[in-house]
This record gives structure tokens, sequence and C-alpha cells, in this order.
């Protein structure tokens, strides 16, 4: 089963990915089971805006319903609109709380896509990140789904440091954390001693082609703590598949790497390669 | 000829981080021998509108302030600029090229002829951008200049241009200072110690740069850049409510030294005269 942890879908001024028209093509080509989508992190909305359908988690729930069990759709919180917590503080409100609670209880999504160096928090600030997390927590007990927290990281910024990120997922262990980028060539040195071994993190692979940075966690871990996306729509599945036979040393690897891992941690039905396609096409 | 003392930079609002209200504002600018304020919305979640949830963010805000006390706040908007549409030679899709609504542009219009406000402040760290990215940031200045000129009131930009990323280099600013010429960009905090050594031939080479000595807390590293200049290409901010006036006037003074006049420009003649505001 190969579920694709890394796509963006959505319009903004760097992306132009219109699901209804272009992702079943995309699914095709890739061979992708299951693919997991989200909003454009620089331009991303809560509510879709009437100026611009194609972003908001409401677009992102709209396009999972389309392609009901082929898609895992991710919301997008800004982190910072939340109430200041000091006593004596005039703002008590957190849009940020309860578009999780919206996006997850009502909209049926799966879980959060973070970016910390776009939306500028550090991933283990207790005062912004963290709340949002517990409330994920809550949510993901509610509703009874495994829900996954998709994290930019890349390594290219002290926001999402391998050690923060580790942090954050030792903290919050009922959700899985897809470490994207497996902090890519800047994490050499620290991502396999401190984020590898922490077991609700999955080191995701996508256009992480520098093997030497994770190596030493795979030879430590195996397979097991490995996952991969293609980070469309400007990756390619050409790129997709060399990372991961720079890794897999046989068959039963790659799989386990290309959707395997992630369908246990998910509990995900087995999909038969053959099954298609849109629930309403 | 005296002048006030013009404050380049102070955070207004309440987020998870900052709770300052415009009480404590007077009681800052008072404290501190300020005159004229220049504010802007905090950096993190800021909003074009301001919403019902929290009243102090938003450009109404700001603008709100500024009402409040025209002659003693000068007020900037805040703009998300990934907020726009791509750029119609780029799009494929027939449904996206129908797209006819840019937000960014609207409220670059309501901030410079509704509110009243003087123009941006622009942080391409915290909102990541390039700030000479052609696609988001070029728009946003070929709009400013023609409300400019509409307007008939000088606009500034106002740029936390610390060389802490890639995104606000001295090379970035420069590139889109030397496009746009009738807009006067300040560079706050000078690229900091991080890109100090190549401001000079950079952002600062450029005449409608002013460079913003903000939190600039190793001087000596700017004195080439003073010797070369001189007092006209600089201005001061607290960075309040973070820093204090205390370090912005030792800022000042450890690079300026004991020349009163050439202190009073940068601790406000040089934005007054920008303005039109103030000297005598």
């Amino acid at each position: 089963m190969i579920i694709d942890t890394c796509l963006t879908i959505g319009v903004s001024p760097m992306v132009e990915f219109v699901a209804e028209e272009e992702l079943e093509g995309w699914l095709e080509r890739g061979g992708i089971d299951v693919q997991v989508v989200f909003q454009p992190d620089e331009s991303f909305h809560h509510e879709t805006p009437s100026w611009n359908p194609f972003l908001g988690n409401d677009y992102i729930a709209s396009v999972q319903r389309d392609f009901d069990g082929r898609v895992l759709g991710l919301a997008t919180v800004h982190p910072w609109h939340q109430a200041h917590r000091a006593a004596g503080s005039r703002v008590f409100e957190s849009p940020a709380l309860d578009e999780i609670e919206r996006a997850i209880v009502e909209l049926g999504l799966h879980g959060l896509r973070m970016n910390p160096i776009q939306h500028n928090h550090q991933f283990n600030n207790a005062v912004v990140t963290w709340p949002l997390l517990e409330r994920l927590t809550e949510v993901q007990a509610k509703v009874g789904r495994r829900l996954m927290v998709s994290v930019h990281a890349y390594g290219d910024s002290l926001n999402n440091s391998p050690d923060a990120i580790a942090e954050t997922a030792r903290r919050f262990g009922d959700l899985l954390f897809l470490m994207q980028h497996s902090a890519f060539v800047w994490g050499y040195g620290s991502v396999s001693r401190v984020a590898a071994s922490v077991d609700n993190l999955l080191l995701d692979l996508s256009t992480m082609p520098q093997r030497a940075v994770v190596w030493e966690a795979y030879q430590r871990h195996g397979p097991r703590r490995f996952c991969v996306g293609t980070d469309g729509p400007h990756g390619t599945f050409e790129v997709k598949q060399a990372i991961v036979a720079d890794f897999a040393r046989d068959k039963t690897e790659a799989e386990l790497i290309l959707g395997g891992n992630l369908a246990d941690r998910l509990a995900l039905p087995v999909i038969a390669p053959t099954t298609t396609h849109r629930a309403s096409a | 000829m005296s002048w006030p003392v013009v404050d380049s930079h102070f955070h207004l609002g309440v987020n998870p981080l900052v709770h300052v209200t415009v009480d404590d504002l007077w009681r800052w600018m008072d404290t501190g021998g300020v005159d004229v304020q220049m504010v802007f919305q905090v950096n993190e979640g800021f909003v074009h509108r301001t919403p019902d949830w929290n009243p102090y963010i938003g450009n109404d805000f700001i603008a709100s302030v500024q009402r409040e006390a025209p002659e003693r706040v000068i007020g900037l908007g805040r703009v998300n600029p990934w907020h726009q549409p791509p750029p119609a030679a780029v799009r494929r899709s027939l449904r996206v090229r129908a797209l006819s609504a840019n937000p960014v542009m609207d409220e670059l219009d309501r901030i410079v002829g509704e509110l009243g406000l003087w123009g941006l402040k622009m942080h391409p760290l915290e909102t990541h951008y390039q700030f000479n990215n052609p696609r988001i940031i070029f728009p946003v200045m070929e709009r400013l200049t023609a409300l400019q000129a509409e307007f008939d009131r000088k606009l500034v930009i106002f740029i936390h241009a610390a060389g802490d990323t890639l995104n606000n280099s001295p090379e970035a600013v420069a590139d889109t200072a030397r496009r746009f010429p009738e807009l006067l960009f300040i560079a706050s905090h000078c690229g900091y110690k991080w890109a100090v050594p190549t401001v000079a031939h950079t952002m600062a080479a450029e005449p409608n740069v002013m460079l913003d000595l903000t939190t600039a807390a190793a001087p000596g590293m700017l004195r080439e850049l003073y010797e070369v200049h001189g007092p006209e290409k600089f201005c001061s901010g607290s960075d309040g409510p973070f820093a204090t006036n205390r370090c912005k006037d030792a800022i000042v003074r450890s690079l300026i030294g004991d020349d009163k006049q050439a202190e009073a420009l940068v601790r406000g003649g040089n934005l007054a005269r920008h303005f039109g505001i103030g000297g005598a």
C-alpha cells in the first residue's frame, strides 16, 4: 500500500494544484493508494475565503470527501491566533484552538500540517505550539482516530530543529509526528541521535536526497521509523523512488517506507492496488 | 534647528507574546521622551482587518490609535503578501484564471486611502518571503508608489532587516529599493551583526534606504558606514515594548558622540523631514 505523505494542493502565488482537475492523474501516475494533502503553507486560511476557493481547511475537506479513502487531509491553523494567557489579559479567545476542533470533528481531517519556519514559531514553544497539540490530543480521543502532525522539518531555522521537534513529540506521545524532510542536509549529526529514537515520530524522507544524514538512524532503527512523500506538486515521483532506493535493502523495506509504516500507525484499511477511485467523480 | 524625537519602532497590540494597549503607549512615550512614535501591529498574528475576537490587532486598530493623537503617532499598515492570487501569466487552470480579487491590493488601498496610514511594516522573516520576490513583493511596491502619488503623502516601507535570513538580506533590500526609487525604505536593525560587512555596498548605497539603528547594539560595527554617509542616512527606534529607550539613546550616542545637531537628526530629524513634521 503506497501512502504518499506530502502533496500541497490549492492555489497560492507559488502553487497551482486544482485537485478536482489534477489529483486523479497524480495518484495514477505515482501509483499512490492514499495521498496526504494540505494547503499551501504560505497562503493558508482557516475557512475558505470568498476570493480564493482553493484555500482553507474547507477546501482540503472537500477534496478528502471527493476522494473518499484515497486522501487524508491535514488542517492548517494560525498558531499565533490564540489568547494572551497572562492575568489581566484583554484577549480570551483562541481561534486556532476552535479551528482544530472544527477541522477534526466537523470536517473529518486527519491532523495538522505545521510549518514552523513559514509561520515563525518554535516547535517547542510552550505558549504557542503546545496548546495546539494539547487540543489535538483531546480531539483525537474524542474522534477515536489516530491523528498526524506533519512538520516541515528541514532544519532550516531554530524553529524546527531536530531537538525542538523531538522534545515536542516526546511530550505528546499519543500523536503521530511526521518529521518531513528529516532535517534535510542541516540535520547531520543530530537528527539520528535526537529524533530517530522517539517512538511516535516517523522520519519522513520527502525531498531528502542526502542519505548520509539519516543513514545512522536507518541502521540503528531499521525501516520501521521511516515514511516518504513526493513533496508535490514540485517534487517528482522519480526523485522519491530514488531516495527510497538509497535506503531500502529489499522490497519489503521499500514497501514499509512507501506506506506500510504509516498504514500500521494509522490503522488504515488495506487498499488493494486495483481499487479505484473518486467517490463522487 | 531643533527636531522632534521620532522613534521609528514600536509594536502595539495583543497576541500570545505581547500585551500592549494604547495607555501603555502613552506612558511609554511620556517616560521615554518620545514626541512622535511610529507604531505597527504585533508581528505574530497580524491581520488586515481587526477581528471581533481580538480588537488589538488589525490595521483598523493601528488607525484608531493614530486618530486618537495624529500629531504624536505615525501608524504603519501590515499586509500578508501571500494573500494574492498567482500572477496572471502563470495561471494554468481556467478556474484559477477566473480569480479576480486580490486582497493585498485592496488592503493597500484601504491602508493609505481610507485609514490614512503612512506606509507598511514588513517582516520577511516572520511572514517568510524574499524581500525581492517579484511575484508578491514587487506588485506591493508598485501599488504603494501609485498610492503615494495619488494621495501626495510620503510613505515609508519599514523592514525588519536584521540580516537574519536569506529573506531580508541587504542584497534583497537593495534590489527592491533600487527598483522603487520613489519610496523610502527603512532598514531596521541595519543588518545587525550578521550583515554588517555587506550593508555598505548594498542597501546603504541606495539613496532611498535609511538605516535604522534599532537594537544595533554593537554600534562600533557601523562606524565606517556613519563616516561615509553621515547622520542624514540614519534614524533610530526603541523596538518597544521589548527593548528600552535607554538602550536606544545609548546606541545613538555611542555612534555619534557629542555632535548635538547630528544626534537630533538621527533621533528624529531625518524622519520628521521625510514626513513633513516639526523642525524649528
